[in-house]
This record gives C-alpha cells, sequence and structure tokens, in this order.
C-alpha cells in the first residue's frame, strides 16, 4: 500500500505507456498482482505453518517481503516491477 | 488501516527525492538513477528490524511445535538478561536440604501408578475434575473494549501502520 502515491510516476518514468488511461492501466496491474499472488498463496502459507510451525513462515515472509521490495526499488521497466510486486505476494504469506 | 496512514504517506514523502529535496540528494547519485528506490529501501529496513526482533523474541503460538528448542528466542533470552544484569537463577527460591526431599520421593517409590488395583473407582478424581478447566475457560467474561487494547496489540498496529 505504500506504493500506491507514487505508482503512477513509475509507470510513467518507464516510458511505454503513451496515454494516461495506459498509464493507469499498468498501474492498476501492479497493484493487482500484489494481491492476487497473496491470495493465491496464503492457504498453502498456513498450511506450511501448521507442519513447521507459525515462527519459521512468518519471518520467512518478512524476509521476502523486504527482498520483493528492494527488487521493486530497483526496477526499471514494467516486468521487473511486476514480477517483485507478485513476488511480495507470494512471500507475504 | 494504519497502514494507509503512515505507509503511503511515507511512500510520496521519499519518492523521488532528486527532484523533492535537491539539496539533500546529488544529481547522478543512486537516487537519481533509481528514482523510486529511497521509500522501498526504508521500507524494507523496517521489514529487516522486524525480521531481527522476531526472531530473537516471537515465541512460536502452535501448539504442537511450542516445546521445540528455539535457538534464537534463547538468543534473545540471552540478552535480555544482559540488559537487566541479573542472572538467570529465579529470585528467592534456595534449595531444600536433603533430609526434607526424603519424605516425599520414598512415598511412591515402589509403586506404580498405573496399575489397576490403583486406579481410582471414585467419579470425582483428579482426570475428571481437569475436563471442567477448558469449559470454566469458555465462560470467561467479555473484555471491555478499553482492556483489548494490551501493548502487544498496540505494537501490531503501528508496525503493519509503518510496513504496508
Amino acid at each position: 500500500m505504500s506504493i500506491f502515491p507514487y505508482i503512477y510516476y513509475m509507470i510513467k518514468s518507464f516510458n511505454i505507456a503513451s496515454t494516461d488511461k495506459e498509464i493507469a492501466i499498468y498501474a492498476g496491474m501492479v497493484t493487482s498482482a500484489f494481491a492476487f499472488a497473496e491470495f493465491s498463496c496464503s492457504i498453502p502459507w498456513g498450511k506450511l505453518s501448521d507442519r513447521i510451525g507459525r515462527k519459521p513462515v512468518l519471518l520467512t515472509g518478512l524476509a521476502g517481503t523486504g527482498l520483493s521490495m528492494v527488487v521493486f526499488g530497483f526496477a526499471q521497466n514494467l516486468t521487473v516491477a511486476l514480477i517483485a510486486r507478485a513476488l511480495g505476494g507470494f512471500l507475504n504469506g | 488501516m494504519c497502514s494507509s496512514i503512515v505507509g503511503s504517506g511515507l511512500g510520496g514523502l521519499l519518492a523521488e527525492p532528486v527532484k523533492n529535496f535537491p539539496g539533500t540528494f546529488a544529481r547522478d547519485g543512486l537516487f537519481d538513477h533509481f528514482p523510486f528506490l529511497l521509500p522501498n529501501l526504508i521500507s524494507t529496513g523496517v521489514v529487516l528490524f522486524s525480521l531481527v526482533i522476531g526472531f530473537l523474541f516471537l515465541e512460536e503460538t502452535h501448539e504442537q511445535k511450542k516445546d521445540r528448542r528455539d535457538a534464537g528466542l534463547e538468543l534473545g533470552q540471552w540478552i535480555s538478561d544482559v540488559f537487566r544484569a541479573r542472572s538467570s537463577q529465579p529470585t528467592g527460591y534456595s534449595k531444600l536440604a536433603e533430609a526434607h526431599l526424603d519424605e516425599t520421593t520414598y512415598l511412591t517409590h515402589d509403586v506404580n501408578l498405573a496399575d489397576p488395583e490403583y486406579r481410582s473407582d471414585d467419579e470425582n478424581s483428579e482426570a475428571t475434575i481437569v475436563e471442567h478447566d477448558p469449559e470454566a475457560a469458555s465462560k470467561t467474561p467479555a473484555l471491555g473494549t478499553g482492556k483489548v487494547f494490551t501493548t502487544q496489540v498496540v505494537l501490531n498496529i503501528v508496525a503493519f501502520g509503518i510496513l504496508a
């Protein structure tokens, strides 16, 4: 959620969209990638935490989120940004 | 909900720092090539900090895994002992003299409590009394709204507010 204020400018800086409408579409894609990935992975994470305990899963989720944030910060094009957000969603647990 | 306040505020403040704070951030520096790196770096710093704290002090809540030896928790206990400058022995208790122990240790020495002869026929035995505890526990009175905000809950809210 902390990417909401600047995601528009970030997509604009990638220079892939010509109109505001396209920028909005790409911004929506990036934002929803996180939520969709988290939605699809949260139940398996829960099952895993039943097997190996809550603390390891929580800590790996935190580490994965941190890693995805760094990758997102270094993104120079849309593909990397999308991958970083999806990764963050997958690993957020 | 807190996350939208602090998280997005932080994101908006720190994005494109070369454009917004030209005095502090140099041109052609790292933050000029990657204008959206700074808010993500700060968020990653917060996440790493909470990772370290969680590794050291977070307790396992899973019932079957609770008794597993946790290296991080032991390290955290050692660190907090160092800061409190207190020995790890519980205070106020001293070992009983040997003579007092003899009375109770030999009381059940030759008796195997699992034998059928020693099982109690009485309905009010210890085993049934334990079963009443879960029922009593479920009837605990509901907390008032003010009491819900313990330190742990407040810390969780603050952490989410900064993170997400």
